[in-house]
């Protein structure tokens, strides 16, 4: 079954691929539409729009889900729900599919409702608390982005049909379009685990690990980031600011968050929370094309590095604690190999992947007239990106073996091997290939020379601090252990999971509380059925006194009743 | 036992002499022939409450008899004067028939009478002995203040009593004299719905009576094992109680339908509202009765003695009472 995946939606990739390098020498755009039905002048329409960036996008995201199906034939080997797990992620990969093609709200809400459910049934997949908590977690926060969306679908009704592909930039200065355009900003910002909501990416870490690789790194939590970058034009200054802020701040604090979580999922989930950061901040800025850039890299690079993670764990017999590994070289040549060629490509090393996005970011970024918060939050971000890469190879890679006596781990998952060697080649070559293909005019970047070289400065002090903080051995304590209280503060991205998840069910759970006390428990009992049960218990107790008299009281009192009534009536 | 075949017949001649006379003596005969032919039915050696309970409902009657003949004999003098029907005189009459048939404030005589009674006779209490007064009192103008205490007054007591009895009999005796307020309401209004009213409970009561009788059951402690040999009797005894307390699925709740919208098209609202909340209550102990019964642990006694009812007759009856609203409809086409 697997297989048979695996074959059709890589041939599917590689059409996709070919009719969008097609679309991108033409410079043509294929638009089918056909009505569903029209009410009150308001055509509700099923709308496919196929230009180069929907084509593209659909040929990596086929190409990394076949590689995944491919990879989980092995992973997931032995489980008693296999086929539940493929056809699950056939649907999400069919519900992306929808999301990406469609530029009507209406039928992106059906391929965004479906995307959160599938998300939910792949994280709740392995049934335990952990999983279900997880799952809540990301189904309710994914809610919130469709109800936004759901809502600016009942503002396009303003403009007589849900196609935003044709207002988007010649409505920017509406009030509707404003609203919109807001409410989907919200939509993208759940989905793509922006800083209030973004408590649920780590938490989706639940899920089985091809899982993590194909949804929860690298294309259902871009689809905030696609959506965005269709909705580019219709976003106003002050919303752009707001993301932009936002953006960097989530870069920012998950990149820290990262350099002091211990799970090796969690780490490269925060690590995809920083990159989702990037892309929406540098999509603020106005350059989309630049933030697409980027989720296309970045989508190949993280599947990868999620696959060797899940290689590792599954090696490791379920272990993700990275204290544990360490030394893994020796035993798994092969997978580190990926595993660092994947990190270093997320750090931007020359040449891989990863360095022509991200160094086209950066220096565009230098090159915008912008303030330096800006530029430093993007700058240390960048750092610190290097910082837990490097911790992590530190931990995982090199050093002692710390697992324990008894293992087996070695590289003979061929299946699995297979899955992630399909990856690598594009890791390594896609960045060049998607720059040459998609920027056909290069921008033009004049930079002083400390300025072109921050990249490059901030990468190696970030790579040495991750070595040194990260010290990792009997002499030497744990630095993080030094400044607890700053590292659970971060680690705990500045406690977020403080304000926004207990901040805001802390009080209406309190207020749960006594209004089940006083109300339900309470007065409602006092006033209503005890109380009545009370009284009646009561009254008939009293009653029953009554019936201990014997008849001849009755038969007197019927008698005076009557003599009373002939008497005075 | 060849008398009970004369004593019944000569029952229900007596309630159909009473209620077909032209005249208030022949009335007052036809009420003392079905007491005096109720009495030796009622008498029963084996049982050595039912000595009282005639004795009870002998005095009582007889006392109300008297009363009826004394006030039809100053009706009579008095119509010599003037033809004012709507005098003390009826209020006195309403109170002899309200306790004959049980009615609230007069109704101390029927639970304890009830007590000592076999189901057959029960039944007989129930039922048919309340023909007869609830038919005379339609021959008359009742008074509509007194008869509206004297239902809500009914309704109160048989619900507030009914939740202190574990005897079913007494339980069935409340029940009875909510019915009664019912019935004294629909005799105030619209005759025809007496007749609707009184034939389903008729055949509710039969029911219940004929599952009890054949279990042998008296007492509430009994049912909790009684009917586990067959589900179906079961069930058949819950659905009756809930058509009894007229509940809508059931054919209980059609007159309690037509006579609430009798009442309330005759702007008889408070008194109707009256009556449905306070029927909630003997539904409650309805309720209690039968969960006893289907809700509580299933085991099965293997040496069980009784038989259950099972014949055609029993299985009509019983559906006729619980799906007999969904063809009361098609009855009225041919009424």
């Amino acid at each position: 079954m697997c297989f048979i995946y695996f074959v059709v939606m890589c041939f599917f990739s590689i059409v996709s691929f070919f009719m969008s390098l097609n679309f991108m020498i033409l410079d043509y755009e294929l638009m089918l539409e056909f009505e569903v039905m029209s009410i009150n002048s308001c055509g509700i329409l099923m709308t496919f729009l196929f230009d180069w960036i929907s084509l593209l996008f659909m040929s990596f995201v086929l190409f990394i889900s076949s590689m995944v199906i491919l990879y989980s034939d092995e992973y997931m080997l032995g489980d008693m729900f296999l086929n539940r797990f493929i056809v699950l992620v056939c649907l999400f990969v069919l519900s992306m599919m929808l999301l990406i093609v469609s530029p009507n709200l209406i039928s992106i809400l059906l391929g965004w409702d479906g995307l959160g459910l599938v998300s939910y049934c792949l994280v709740v997949y392995y049934q335990n608390i952990k999983s279900y908590n997880a799952g809540m977690i990301t189904a309710l926060s994914n809610r919130v982005g469709d109800v936004a969306l759901l809502m600016s679908i009942a503002w396009m009704v303003n403009y007589g049909g849900f196609n935003y592909i044709y207002y988007v930039d010649v409505s920017k200065m509406d009030y509707e379009m404003g609203l919109i355009s807001w409410l989907v900003v919200l939509a993208a910002m759940t989905k793509s685990a922006q800083i209030p909501f973004s408590s649920w990416l780590p938490a989706a870490m639940a899920a089985p690990t091809p899982v993590s690789s194909l949804v929860h790194s690298s294309t259902l939590v871009t689809a905030g980031v696609y959506l965005l970058i269709r909705f580019n034009f219709a976003l106003s200054d002050n919303l752009m600011w707001f993301l932009l802020f936002v953006g960097s701040l989530t870069m920012f604090m998950a990149g820290l968050g990262a350099n002091y979580e211990f799970d090796l999922k969690k780490i490269i989930a925060l690590s995809t929370l920083s990159q989702l950061g990037l892309m929406m901040s540098i999509l603020a800025l106005g350059e989309y094309k630049l933030a697409y850039f980027h989720l296309l890299t970045h989508a190949l690079f993280k599947a990868l590095l999620f696959m060797c993670a899940g290689c590792v764990i599954h090696n490791l017999n379920n272990c993700q604690d990275i204290r544990f590994m360490g030394g893994l070289v020796m035993q798994l040549p092969l997978t580190c190999t990926y595993f660092i060629v994947s990190n270093l490509s997320l750090c931007g090393l020359p040449f891989l992947a990863g360095f022509y996005s991200k160094d086209l970011i950066l220096e565009v970024l230098s090159m915008n007239y912008l303030n330096l918060y800006i530029y430093l939050v993007f700058f240390l971000s960048t750092g610190l990106t290097v910082c837990y890469t490097f911790r992590l190879i530190y931990y995982v890679v090199v050093g002692d073996f710390n697992y324990l006596s008894i293992n087996m781990v070695k590289d003979s998952s061929f299946i699995m091997l297979k899955g992630m060697m399909g990856l690598i080649f594009f890791v390594i070559m896609g960045g060049s290939m998607l720059v040459w293909l998609m920027f056909s005019t290069p921008y033009f970047i004049c930079l002083p020379f400390m300025m072109k070289i921050m990249a490059l400065i901030v990468s190696l002090l970030g790579g040495w601090v991750g070595y040194e903080l990260s010290q990792f051995s009997l002499t030497s304590s744990l630095s993080s252990l030094n400044w607890l209280e700053s590292s659970v503060f971060f680690s705990s991205m500045w406690n977020m999971p403080f304000i926004f998840t207990f901040g805001m069910n802390y009080y209406p759970l309190i207020l749960g509380k006594k209004i089940y006390m006083m109300i339900d428990q309470g007065w409602s009992e006092h006033l209503g059925s005890q109380n009545i049960y009370f009284n009646m218990k009561n009254s008939s107790k009293f009653f029953q006194i009554m019936y201990n008299n014997n008849l001849k009281i009755f038969l007197l009192l019927t008698f005076l009743w009557v003599i009373f009534m002939f008497l005075y009536i | 036992m060849y008398y009970k075949f004369i004593f019944s017949s000569a029952l229900i001649l007596g309630t159909l002499i009473s209620i077909s006379s032209y005249s208030w003596f022949s009335m007052w005969m036809g009420l003392e022939v079905n007491l005096l032919s109720i009495i030796p039915m009622m008498a029963s050696t084996k049982n050595m409450l039912s000595s009282e309970a005639t004795l009870k409902y002998f005095v009582t009657q007889t006392m109300a008899s008297t009363i009826l003949l004394f006030t039809v004999i100053m009706m009579s003098i008095q119509l010599m004067y003037n033809l004012n029907m709507n005098s003390y005189l009826t209020l006195i009459l309403n109170t002899t028939l309200f306790t004959k048939m049980g009615a609230a404030p007069f109704h101390f005589w029927f639970p304890e009478v009830m007590e000592g009674l076999s189901w057959i006779n029960s039944l007989i209490m129930l039922t048919w002995q309340k023909v007869a007064p609830m038919i005379l009192s339609m021959y008359f103008t009742l008074n509509l203040m007194y008869t509206s205490i004297i239902i809500i007054a009914s309704m109160m007591i048989s619900g507030i009593m009914g939740l202190n009895q574990t005897s079913l009999r007494k339980i069935m005796s409340y029940s009875s004299i909510n019915h009664i307020g019912w019935m004294l309401s629909s005799i105030l209004i619209t005759e025809t719905i007496w007749l609707y009213y009184f034939t389903i409970y008729l055949l509710i009561s039969i029911n219940i009576t004929m599952i009890l009788k054949t279990l042998n059951i008296f007492y509430l402690n009994q049912l909790f094992m009684s009917m586990n040999k067959s589900p179906l009797i079961k069930l058949m005894f819950t659905l009756n109680f809930m058509s009894l307390g007229g509940l809508p699925p059931f054919i209980g709740f059609l007159p309690k339908w037509l006579l609430i919208q009798s009442l309330v098209s005759k702007t008889l609202i408070s008194i109707s509202i009256t009556m449905t909340l306070m029927t909630l209550m003997t539904l409650y102990f309805y309720m209690r009765l039968t969960f006893s019964t289907i809700l509580l642990e299933m085991n099965e006694i293997l040496f069980y003695s009784h038989p259950m009812p099972n014949n055609t007759f029993v299985w009509i009856l019983n559906l006729t009472t619980i799906i007999g609203l969904a063809f009361s409809t098609l009855i009225f086409n041919f009424m």
